[in-house]
């Protein structure tokens, strides 16, 4: 039996046939974290007390949590200097939902601090390393669990998706990563980054299992006033229906400058076989998504700077107590707390809520948003999903993007989903070759001649490289098709991912 | 490009409680004209009489009967101790008024 690659039907065969113990499973996933986890780091702790199995739908399902989702007892730093040493109290919504359907949880895993980043690289307890490539990023800000998934150190795994945090590590390793519809997952016990736009949601090995984690998290929640009345759906129900018939639109400015053209030709494959399996291709238009990052540059920073300000030094978390006064103490902790780029969006989210500056910035992009919206709302009266690449690029290395604009660039097809609160997913869909890193010297002077992206000859230089290359690396680099669905019709994007996935399994 | 003052930098910083150091607080300078320059893209776009969005799922205020609930002592006792000084229930600061 491979371990690492058990899916959530596998864990519920195995357990029915008695092949393995629910307790026997979480100690075979905790040795090999014990083994792998030093080097991919996408673990920042481990639950390794011994827990009671209890029988459920979910028995023995082993699955990671990102470390901004509160587990009672169990450290949780939200990737954070200031919440190092910080023990959640009770336990999130989805937590306690799981928990009752049987599931145990593994560990917490590594994010972007603050879940704010789009590679862990941001995160105080270091890089999580991609499994695919150990000296490229995983993404993030869900990096963590995208690795632990990928690298089968966990069954599944849980994550939140403020402006592509789940959808883009999905892309960048391999993975399947859905993020709902805004209001469907209770946030309570998620740490709030900003909160109109964040999301739980999950990542899988294939569709067939976000469907079903879905099934155990969604609905109403008293302690999160923002969750939606709308019924829940068996969104494992229709996975196996065809598409024929079916709307899929492509919005022309997904493929604008700036995408990788390897990624394009991967995507525009995609869209073709969906084609093949009866889908009707339609064109659309969103032309107000060119502004869709700026617009959330703005909305975002302005809810983290509201946000955190409850990080203050007295409460809980790290308190630096040595200033005369308490206002010493409030700019002391938040100093030496907060990283980099957690004070960079509360800074940039302060001066645009400030007086004088609220109706230029903050106002202006609350009013694009609704520009956003309605080319949404526009292009779904023609389609009934709507698909194009998740990421402009695949995994990019390790310390690669040094400017914080150059990063926030790699969210440019997620966050318009977010400003929109409509559900999508990232699902795999081929590989790009490297452009042949780290191999013979002459064979670096020839990629170097050729041009950066992957053009024919490059391909061809790659392919040739790869075959001296361990066979981690011989792959090359995973691609994700973005599938965006109308609000609440998480079934019907679930429905084409499996059926995408069926096809060119 | 227009540049932010060191003196709206150090104004801004107050405003959001965080003490920067004189070489944190040029790095940002520099990094929030260019970050405050991409968004001057949004001037381009006509928003008079747009109506600005806040949710985007559209809900309005839910109501629900004003039923009192206990919170768990157990839970309370938990968020008291991890405040850094607590004094007879109550999380103790330093003194607001002097």
């Amino acid at each position: 039996m491979d371990i690492k690659a058990l899916t959530i039907k596998d864990v519920q065969t195995g357990i029915k046939a008695g092949e393995f113990t629910a307790g026997e499973l979480r100690q075979e996933f905790l040795n090999l974290i014990e083994k792998e986890n030093p080097e991919l780091n996408a673990y920042l702790s481990v639950n390794d007390k011994p827990e009671i199995d209890s029988a459920g739908p979910l028995t023995g399902v082993q699955l990671a949590i990102k470390d901004n989702i509160c587990i009672k007892g169990e450290i949780t730093t939200a990737g954070s200097k200031i919440l190092a040493n910080h023990r959640a109290v009770y336990d999130a919504t989805v937590i306690s939902k799981l928990r009752s359907a049987g599931a145990n949880f593994l560990g917490k895993t590594n994010l972007d601090e603050f879940a704010m980043g789009s590679s862990t690289e941001n995160s105080a307890f270091g890089v999580t390393k991609n499994p695919l490539d150990h000296e490229r990023v995983p993404g993030g800000s869900s990096g963590g669990s995208a690795a632990a998934v990928a690298a089968g150190l966990a069954v599944a795994a849980l994550g939140s998706d403020t402006g592509g945090s789940i959808r883009q590590p999905a892309a960048f390793c391999g993975v399947v990563g859905i993020k709902p519809t805004y209001g469907r997952v209770s946030r309570h016990g998620l740490i709030a980054m900003a909160s109109s736009l964040d999301q739980i949601g999950t990542l899988t090995k294939n569709v067939y299992d976000s469907a079903l984690l879905l099934n155990y998290l969604c609905g109403q929640d008293t302690m999160d006033s923002t969750t939606a009345i709308e019924t829940v759906p068996d969104f494992t129900a229709d996975l196996d229906k065809s598409i024929k018939g079916l709307r899929v639109g492509v919005a022309k400015e997904f493929f604008d400058d700036g995408l990788d053209p390897a990624v394009a030709e991967k995507t525009k494959q995609a869209i073709a076989k969906l084609e093949e399996l009866g889908a009707k291709i339609v064109e659309v238009s969103l032309p107000h998504s060119r502004y869709a990052l700026a617009t959330y540059y703005l909305i975002m920073p302005s809810e983290v700077s509201s946000n955190l300000a409850r990080f203050d030094g007295m409460r809980y978390g790290l308190s630096e107590r040595a200033g005369a006064d308490l206002l010493a103490i409030y700019q002391d902790s938040r100093g030496k707390g907060f990283g980099a780029e957690v004070r960079r969006r509360i800074i940039l989210g302060t001066y645009a809520l400030s007086s004088g500056y609220y109706d230029a910035y903050y106002l202006r992009a609350q009013k694009v948003r609704t520009l956003i919206i309605q080319d949404f709302e526009k292009a779904f009266a023609d389609c009934d999903v709507l698909v194009g690449p998740t990421t402009p690029t695949p995994a990019f290395k390790i310390g690669e993007k040094a400017d914080p604009l150059a990063m926030y660039l790699a969210d440019v097809y997620t966050v318009p989903v977010n400003l929109a609160g409509l559900p999508a997913l990232s699902v795999p869909c081929g590989l790009v070759r490297d452009e042949g890193t780290r191999v013979s010297s002459t064979r670096e002077l020839q990629n170097q001649a050729t041009s950066a992206c992957a053009t024919p000859e490059a391909a061809s230089y790659a392919e040739v490289a790869t075959k001296a290359e361990s066979a981690r690396r011989a792959s090359g680099r995973p691609v994700g098709l973005h599938i965006i669905g109308a609000k609440f019709d998480e079934a019907t994007i679930l429905r084409v991912a499996h059926q995408y996935e069926q096809a060119t399994k | 490009m227009s540049m932010l003052k060191d003196a709206e930098i150090q104004y801004i910083a107050d405003l959001a409680r965080i003490k920067l150091s004189a070489e944190e607080k040029s790095k940002l300078q520099g990094e929030l004209s260019l970050i405050l320059n991409f968004m001057e893209q949004l001037k381009e776009l006509p928003v008079d009489g747009v109506v600005p969005t806040t949710i985007a799922s559209g809900a309005v205020n839910i109501t629900r009967p004003d039923v009192p609930t206990v919170a768990d002592p157990g839970v309370v006792g938990a968020m008291l101790e991890q405040a850094p000084e607590q004094k007879d229930g109550f999380v103790k600061v330093k003194a607001i008024l002097k």
